[in-house]
């Protein structure tokens, strides 16, 4: 037991990042509110970063000479994306919000069929 | 070389260009810039080119040998060894002479046309084609080589067609200047073709056989037609005599395009259609220009012609001088009756070339380009008096209104008639008397040819008989048209009572001309006598020549047959229409007269076996191209175009027919799949992020379980 | 004393040609060192290929205005003609042999040894010439096309790479990339600017062209398939010229396997491996480009392509895509296979003989004015088989020549139409008239440009159809399959006086269809409803005199077109063996 708590090894991490993943499917599915489904996103894109690097490092971490970074590559090219979403969907919003007065995602269903 | 040779090129040349210069400024400047003047510039301007054609006339010298520049490239033919087919310009004392009477002749025309054509709206445009016209003579007069000779030819034929056709906003013009242009083009195919075979045979440059030897300006001897065709048939063993068959077949295609040129028969009926012109066209047509061309081509080429061609031209021009004659005796129309004399004079000038009278042909054709404009000229001024009407009928009584006129239109009937008196005549009787003589040797040398024992071979004798005859008939109706215009009562008095005599722009020319056709023959005799033998040199087989040459019978023969033609003549057409168309109408009616005349009013059905045959066989041909264009050969490929989309949508998966296609099922389906499927298709992202992450568990689980089921199974195992 | 004017004046006064009388090809060739010139005459080659397709690329940008389109149309047409205007000097006065010059040589798919080969010489820069002075004209004329603007000259641009391409192409497979590339253009063309049955005249111009494409494509596959890999003749397969060599135009090595038996001076020589293939070849290019030309019987898309087609494509239609035709048979078929053209002598002259009679009989049936031309224009490009097909140098040059002026005359009269068709919005023939009096300008330069369609001497119509005729004649006795002298001596009365004779006779037939539509349309009382119609603007009027006057300067110096030809013409005949 206290070997699970001292030695933070690879289960914990893919605890933490469950937990997040979980958090943000969560929040998108409750929230109307986009900024809230945003945020959701975020989370989960959180998530698989951790996974990423988690993985990386406990699996395939390299030798001394040459390590492996793929994961940490992974994990930077996510962040870099989750800004780059959060833009584009920050503007998404900013029309949304022009078009309906509010950013009640239960309002854009112009797209049903 | 001498000076003089170059003065008299440089002379020529000027002649034949001044009237392009002015036909250029009138076309493009005329209307803006000159207006009313362009008669008087386009006139000045031909003066000009007749005083530099007078000159290079009077510099000319005996003997002079004949000229030929020739040095400007043209077109290149690869296949020859002359390399490029040249322009260039020939000179000799056919073209000195020609060019003379063409430009005196044009000068008049062009001063008769400024009273003429008083008032037209395209009055600038009339002298810009006039000069136009003058021109593309000149150029075939100058030209040096037979190809370049056809150039003008063509232009020739172009421009008559402008003049023919100058009111073309009436039917008449417009469908005559078609016809004129047709037929001669006509003409001008056979031109085409023999022009091919010489090009061939001789090489390229085919240079237009000249009077004797010909040299280069600078004195180097020139190599024309002539004795490139003599080597050559020596080389093969023949000669002009005993000629092989491309030589003959080129001659008679060479001479249709005379026969169109010249209104011959069987391309002549464009000749008396192409009265619908202005009458100043139809007097230069008729007289220096287009219908001279033939003439003189057929002179040029005299020297390279086979005896066969001699006959077929001697031929043609026998059945033209005819029918023209019979044809002027009953046309009730001035112009036309004026028209079917031309034809038969020119029937006379054709049939003295196929006979081999070089001389006196083309005596007679500067004879007649006088009198004959002349006679246009009258023609116009009485047209023009009687207020536009034509019809011979409907004058009389004329010489009180117009002396002048009449007087002029009497010296041109007198001399057409050949009229003389102890050996002294007008112009018409030395060359026509000539002729005659000429002829007479030809068919006696024709019936000799033909029947070398002695008996008598009709068809032979023919081509001094009806030239003897018709001699008679051309005095008789020309008798006919003078006293049904000018003398007698009138006929019509409300015609005769508005004319007037013509302004004097009209008048000089008339009286300029009529002087010119009493003298034109003495004096061109004068001046050709002396050249008789040069054309004898390079023609050796053929008779003709002065009256030495021609030979005491032949002279008396002429003397004792046509010598009184023109009293005759002249006292039967005055005795007989003298108290108008009466008599004529009388006689008319008689049994055998009447087939005749009926035969002759309508022109021996030439125009109607055109129209309707040759002009319907064209029409039916065309038309029958044009059915088979769409009805076959288009036919075919759409039939095959449809075929091939049938046959496609037969085999191909793509059936239009809806059901039961492989394709169209699958489209089918994925329709109902759309159907099924679009209720979750909400628009409402929670939903969306739920069936994602939901299905996305799902698939996860049912991955691990299957890993794991296998596992369990591979442990059992 | 020399005479004066004639020997020194009329030179001069015949001459601003004094360019082609008096100054010898080659004559400022003074030493071996290439100019500056010479360096970047590819280039500029080059530049006025794609210099069109890069500003067509430009029109279908957003944002272009229709004015800047047709500006840029114009700008473009303009340099490309400056360009190849150019070239043609630096050809005239550096070019003393029958060799290429500003040529590009670059491997291009290297599997199949096709190379991107362009380059001038005698054969195609007067149709080079011909096409870019043309473009310019047809974007004049094209001024006033209000629907889609810059697609028309997007695609009209296009086009016009297509047609340069063909003609500079010195690689078989790129000149049948070229050949096909100038197919869609014309298809749209057609097909969206048209006349009321559009559809149908662009699909069946392009089905046509395209059958004959695929003859072309399967003699190509012969060729490659035929020549064995790995040799020099394999890599020589699609070479139209071998540059360098001045005396020898065409790949040797591959012609020799297509060659037919002949009686040498040692005796006769047995057939090439190939001699059949190469007969069938023959055929199959000859039908391609017969359908381009086009030749009776392959001709009803022409009509109907005219018809339906607006004035400036009429034009390009008729002065340059025809002409693609004729330079494929000069540039392909002939060189390619001599020996059977020899052998196919007889019936491919015929072909032009009732091409020049059947066309000419059609255009007289005709009421439509634009489809008399267009029919006309299958007339006249008769001539342009027979003077081919007999074999003569004089017919070769006849054939060039005329593919030439009819590229002019046929653009004027299609443009005359065109102008008459946006007055009167018909082109009934027989309810036309009057319109000398109406448009005295219009009437005259009609008549120049139908006078020179009837090949009146001193036009340029004139020079064509007389060495064709003068080669037919030439031909006689010296092709085989001659009939035997059946008329006396020499074998006078062969084949080829026969088809010359008929050849003769189509003067006739195209005078009375040219005169009787002229007299309908030109002559006659001006008709009530002509009152209304626009007066004709300077941009009209210049177009007609810049082709009327050429059909003058051509008439009169058709040395102008054959100083540049004469070089390669001759190396040309001796390849051929013309007569």
């Amino acid at each position: 037991m206290s070997d699970l708590l001292l030695t933070i090894s690879l289960p914990h991490f893919l605890v933490v990042s469950f937990l997040l993943l979980a958090a943000g499917i969560s929040t998108m599915l409750t929230k109307r509110n986009a900024i809230g489904i945003l945020i959701g996103v975020e989370l989960v894109l959180n998530a698989a970063a951790i996974n990423f690097v988690a993985f990386n490092h406990y699996g395939w971490p390299g030798v001394r000479a040459a390590p492996a970074i793929d994961g940490q590559m992974f994990a930077i090219f996510i962040i870099v994306l989750a800004a780059a979403e959060a833009s584009v969907a920050l503007a998404i919003f900013l029309n949304f919000y022009n078009n309906f007065g509010s950013i009640d995602v239960e309002r854009a269903d112009d797209l049903k069929a | 070389m001498t000076p003089v040779q170059a003065h008299i090129l440089d002379l020529l040349a000027a002649a034949t260009l001044i009237p392009l210069a002015s036909a250029l400024l009138l076309l493009f400047a005329g209307k803006r810039w000159l207006g009313r003047l362009s008669g008087w510039v386009a006139t000045l301007a031909m003066a000009g080119s007749c005083g530099c054609a007078l000159a290079a006339l009077s510099a000319w010298q005996d003997n002079l040998p004949a000229t030929i520049v020739f040095e400007i490239p043209w077109i290149p033919v690869p296949g020859q060894a002359a390399g490029y087919l040249n322009l260039g310009m020939l000179v000799d004392h056919l073209t000195v002479a020609m060019t003379a009477m063409v430009t005196l002749i044009a000068t008049l025309v062009h001063l008769y046309s400024i009273g003429y054509m008083q008032g037209d709206k395209r009055f600038e445009r009339f002298f810009a084609y006039l000069s136009l016209f003058t021109f593309a003579m000149l150029g075939i007069v100058v030209s040096a080589s037979l190809t370049q000779l056809f150039v003008f030819w063509e232009l020739v034929g172009l421009t008559s067609y402008l003049l023919i056709g100058f009111w073309f906003e009436r039917p008449g013009p417009r469908l005559a200047c078609k016809k004129a242009f047709v037929m001669n083009r006509i003409g001008d195919a056979g031109f085409l073709a023999g022009l091919a075979i010489l090009y061939c045979k001789l090489g390229g440059n085919l240079l237009l056989p000249a009077a004797g030897d010909a040299q280069t300006p600078s004195g180097v001897p020139i190599e024309t037609i002539y004795q490139t065709l003599t080597a050559i048939l020596a080389d093969e063993n023949a000669s002009i005599l005993s000629p092989p068959a491309w030589l003959t077949f080129a001659g008679i295609a060479l001479f249709c395009g005379a026969i169109g040129k010249s209104a011959q028969f069987p391309l002549h009926t464009w000749l008396p259609d192409a009265m619908e012109g202005p009458t100043p066209v139809s007097s230069i047509v008729h007289s220096a220009t287009m219908v001279a061309a033939g003439v003189y081509l057929t002179a040029r080429l005299l020297p390279i012609l086979t005896p066969g061609v001699h006959l077929f031209i001697a031929t043609i021009g026998l059945v033209t001088l005819v029918i023209g004659a019979c044809m002027a005796l009953v046309m009730t129309d001035i112009k036309r009756v004026l028209a079917y004399s031309t034809l038969s004079q020119l029937g006379y000038m054709v049939l003295g070339l196929g006979a081999g009278a070089y001389n006196f042909a083309l005596l007679h054709l500067v004879a007649h380009a006088f009198f004959k404009c002349c006679l246009f000229q009258c023609a116009g001024s009485v047209i023009h008096a009687a207020g536009g009407k034509q019809d011979l009928r409907s004058f009389g009584g004329l010489w009180r209104k117009m002396p002048a006129t009449m007087a002029c239109f009497a010296v041109c009937t007198l001399a057409i008639a050949g009229a003389s008196v102890m050996g002294v005549g007008l112009s018409g009787h030395y060359s026509k008397d000539g002729l005659i003589a000429c002829m007479h040797n030809y068919g006696l040398a024709l019936d000799e040819a033909f029947n070398p024992g002695g008996t008598t071979f009709p068809f032979a004798h023919i081509f001094y008989w009806a030239p003897v005859a018709v001699a008679y008939v051309t005095a008789f109706y020309m008798a006919r048209a003078f006293t049904l215009t000018f003398l007698g009562s009138p006929r019509e008095p409300h015609l005769i009572e508005h004319a007037h005599e013509a302004p004097l722009t009209m008048l000089v020319p008339q009286g300029a001309l009529a002087l010119l056709a009493v003298v034109a023959t003495p004096w061109g005799m004068a001046f050709w006598g002396d050249r008789i033998n040069a054309s004898a040199m390079i023609v050796p087989w053929v008779q003709g020549g002065t009256e030495e040459q021609v030979g005491e019978t032949a002279v008396e023969f002429t003397h004792h047959a046509v010598g009184f033609a023109w009293l005759v003549g002249i006292a039967g057409g005055v005795a007989l229409y003298a108290a108008g168309t009466k008599n004529a109408a009388r006689l008319a009616k008689l049994p055998g007269v009447r087939l005749l005349h009926t035969w002759f009013l309508n022109k021996f059905y030439f125009d109607g076996l055109y129209d309707g045959f040759v002009v319907g066989l064209a029409k039916a041909v065309a038309g029958l191209a044009w059915i088979l264009d769409r009805a076959v050969i288009d036919a075919a490929v759409d039939a095959l175009a449809k075929r091939v989309r049938e046959g496609a949508a037969s085999i191909s998966p793509f059936d239009p027919d809806p059901s039961g296609s492989p394709i169209n099922s699958v489209a089918f389906a994925a329709q109902a799949a759309d159907q099924a499927l679009r209720p979750t298709h909400s628009g409402r992202i929670r939903l969306y992020v739920l069936l994602a992450f939901g299905s996305a568990a799902l698939i996860l689980m049912a991955v691990l379980i299957l890993v794991f089921a296998a596992r369990a199974a591979g442990h059992a195992a | 004393m020399p005479p004066l004017i004639l020997t020194h004046l009329a030179p001069h006064a015949l001459a601003p040609f004094a360019l082609a009388q008096l100054i010898e090809p080659g004559s400022f060739t003074d030493s071996t060192t290439p100019s500056l010139l010479d360096a970047v005459l590819p280039s500029v080659l080059n530049w006025m290929l794609f210099l069109p397709a890069l500003a067509g690329a430009i029109c279908f940008l957003p944002g272009v205005s229709r004015a800047s389109a047709r500006a840029l149309a114009l700008l473009t047409t303009l340099g490309s003609f400056a360009l190849s205007l150019v070239i043609a000097f630096d050809y005239y006065f550096n070019q003393n042999a029958s060799g290429v010059a500003a040529v590009t040589l670059k491997p291009w798919i290297e599997s199949i040894h096709a190379n991107y080969h362009v380059g001038v010489d005698g054969l195609n820069l007067p149709l080079v010439l011909l096409t870019t002075s043309l473009s310019v004209l047809v974007v004049l004329a094209a001024w006033r096309i209000e629907k889609a603007t810059q697609a028309f000259m997007g695609l009209f641009l296009f086009l016009l790479t297509g047609m340069l391409g063909v003609f500079v192409a010195l690689d078989l497979f790129l000149f049948y990339l070229f050949f096909e590339v100038s197919l869609l253009p014309m298809y749209f063309l057609i097909g969206i600017w048209g006349g009321p049955r559009k559809e149908y005249a662009a699909i069946k111009f392009f089905l046509y062209t395209l059958a004959g494409s695929i003859c072309l494509l399967f003699v190509m596959l012969g060729l490659y398939c035929l020549t064995p890999a790995g040799t020099a003749n394999h890599v020589n397969t699609w070479q139209l010229v071998d540059s360098g060599e001045q005396d020898s135009l065409i790949s040797e090595s591959v012609r020799a396997l297509f060659a037919g038996p002949s009686t040498g001076l040692h005796g006769p020589t047995p057939a090439g491996p190939y001699w059949l293939h190469a007969q069938a070849f023959f055929l199959l290019t000859l039908v391609a480009f017969l359908i381009k030309l086009p030749a009776v019987p392959f001709h009803t898309w022409l009509p109907d392509a005219h018809v339906e087609a607006p004035t400036p494509i009429s034009m390009i239609l008729a002065g340059v895509l025809l002409k693609m035709g004729g330079y494929g048979l000069m540039r392909v078929t002939y060189p390619l296979f001599p020996d059977a053209a020899r052998h196919f002598w007889l019936p491919v002259a015929t072909l032009g003989v009732v091409a020049i009679l059947y066309g000419g009989f059609c255009a007289l049936a005709q009421t439509d004015w634009k489809k008399l031309v267009a029919y006309s224009s299958v007339s006249h490009m008769g001539y342009v088989t027979l003077g081919l097909a007999v074999l003569t140098r004089t017919g070769f040059d006849g054939a060039y020549f005329q593919m030439i002026a009819h590229g002019i005359t046929s653009a004027l009269m299609f443009f005359l139409v065109g102008v008459v068709y946006d007055r009167a919005h018909h082109r009934d023939i027989n309810r036309l008239g009057g319109l000398w009096l109406k448009f005295p300008g219009l009437g005259g330069w009609s008549l120049l440009a139908f006078c020179a369609g009837m090949g009146l001497p001193g036009l340029c119509g004139f020079v064509g159809e007389l060495l064709v005729i003068f080669g037919t004649f030439e031909a006689n006795g010296q092709l085989p399959g001659t009939i035997p002298g059946s008329a006396g001596s020499g074998g006078f009365m062969g084949a080829a006086t026969i088809l010359g004779l008929f050849a003769s006779l189509g003067v006739v037939i195209t005078a009375g269809y040219t005169l009787w539509m002229f007299q309908r349309v030109f002559m006659g009382p001006e008709r009530p409803e002509a009152a209304g119609y626009a007066p004709i603007t300077a941009r009209e009027y210049g177009i007609m005199a810049a082709l009327g006057m050429a059909a003058v300067l051509f008439g009169l110096v058709p040395l102008l077109v054959f100083r540049l030809t004469d070089p390669t013409f001759y190396a040309l005949a001796s390849v051929l063996g013309l007569n």
